[in-house]
């Protein structure tokens, strides 16, 4: 395990599968020019024509909202939104309970 | 050869005002992510080494074993970077002399403020630089990418690199060794190579596929060890990217926000060309051709 690719959210809340559904939906159909409900969450990142630059700007923005380092390669093994969603909210599961 | 002529020799590859728009950016921005000898290549992360400063150290070792530098010997470095090779061979392998070659102003610069007994470096490409003593091995780590210009015909690209090859043949005494890292085109060719990287980050500069090294050294050289490795470079750029945002403040202090978007975009892009085997490492011990 390298320095960077173990992942750590300190984000004051626990942030589910469906918030970041939500939160990427709305960010890929605004750079698709599609509404939200119409982005298809198991379609590759590829297949929608982003290429390695728009998914790591995506996990960027991610990185940012949450709080949290991603590897730079997450968008690729976990190559759709789904897939992507499920792997962070079970990262953001396994942090202990934040400090209040 | 006419002075026209020399020229297009030189262009061939990346100027000095493309190699600085990058490498002399800021001492202090690279000091803050790279190791402390400031080592800006692919690591070498063998058994024994687990940190990025090993790592860098067990690189600097296997090239300075594949140029056979001993007691006595005298090296070339081309594209010298900071000098953290010239160190390692002159205070671990008591080499007896080391002459290096950069465009960089700023890494000279670095250099400068603590210079090495018995290292001379020259503000020089390859193509104009002029030794009188042969060396008895050459080393270059992390050049050849700037040695050819995207968008070169192919025949032109080979034909630079063979010259790269036929000067170090010529300046290194018989047997005499050279040991070449570079990065390497695999799954991925020309056509992809970015045009932010092309822009932003390293203008004037392609790399080369496996076969147009081999290639453009038959005549001159051939291979005694070769390396593939790749994994070690996503491992190195993982740990670079690690330190850069960790020290974002003072990165974006010394650079802006600009600058320390497009390097964490840098970064972050190569480690994905080389975890998709878009790119590899490529690492060659050569033996100059009798």
């Amino acid at each position: 395990m390298t320095e960077a690719s173990s992942a750590t959210l300190d984000a004051d809340y626990r942030v589910t599968k469906d918030d970041l559904l939500s939160k990427l939906c709305e960010y890929v159909g605004s750079l698709l020019n599609i509404p939200p409900d119409q982005v298809d969450v198991d379609k590759t990142f590829d297949r929608m024509g982003l290429d390695s630059s728009a998914i790591l700007a995506l996990t960027g923005d991610l990185e940012e909202w949450l709080g949290v380092n991603l590897d730079p390669s997450v968008g690729y093994d976990y190559p759709t939104m789904d897939l992507l969603a499920g792997h962070i909210a079970e990262l953001a599961a396994n942090q202990p309970a934040p400090c209040r | 050869m006419s002075q026209a002529a020399d020229l297009a020799r030189v262009t061939d590859g990346a100027t000095e005002g493309a190699i600085q728009q990058h490498y002399d950016l800021s001492n202090d921005f690279f000091a803050l992510w790279l190791d402390p000898e400031m080592v800006y290549s692919c690591a070498l992360f063998g058994p024994g080494a687990t940190t990025l400063e090993a790592a860098q150290v067990e690189k600097l070792d296997w090239h300075a074993k594949a140029a056979g530098a001993r007691a006595g010997s005298r090296i070339l470095d081309i594209g010298c970077g900071w000098g953290a090779m010239a160190r390692r061979l002159l205070d671990h392998y008591e080499v007896e002399h080391v002459d290096g070659l950069t465009l960089s102003q700023a890494q000279l610069d670095w250099i400068a403020e603590n210079p090495p007994q018995r290292f001379d470096t020259q503000l020089r490409p390859w193509q104009e630089a002029r030794f009188d003593t042969p060396f008895s091995g050459i080393i270059s780590i992390g050049a050849f990418e700037h040695f050819a210009r995207l968008g070169l015909e192919p025949d032109r690209k080979l034909s630079a690199y063979q010259r790269f090859f036929e000067q170090c043949a010529n300046w290194l005494e018989p047997a005499g060794r050279l040991s070449l890292q570079t990065i390497v085109y695999d799954a991925a060719d020309e056509a992809e190579f970015s045009r932010f990287f092309a822009e932003s980050i390293f203008p004037e500069s392609n790399l080369p596929h496996v076969d147009e090294v081999f290639r453009a050294s038959r005549r001159t050289f051939s291979p005694v060890q070769v390396r593939v490795d790749g994994t070690d470079y996503a491992q190195t750029l993982r740990h670079w990217l690690s330190r850069l945002k960790n020290a974002k403040d003072a990165a974006i202090a010394l650079v802006g926000p600009e600058h320390y978007g497009d390097f964490v975009r840098y970064l972050g892009m190569m480690v994905i060309a080389f975890d998709r085997r878009k790119m590899n490492l490529l690492r060659v011990e050569f033996v100059r051709n009798p």
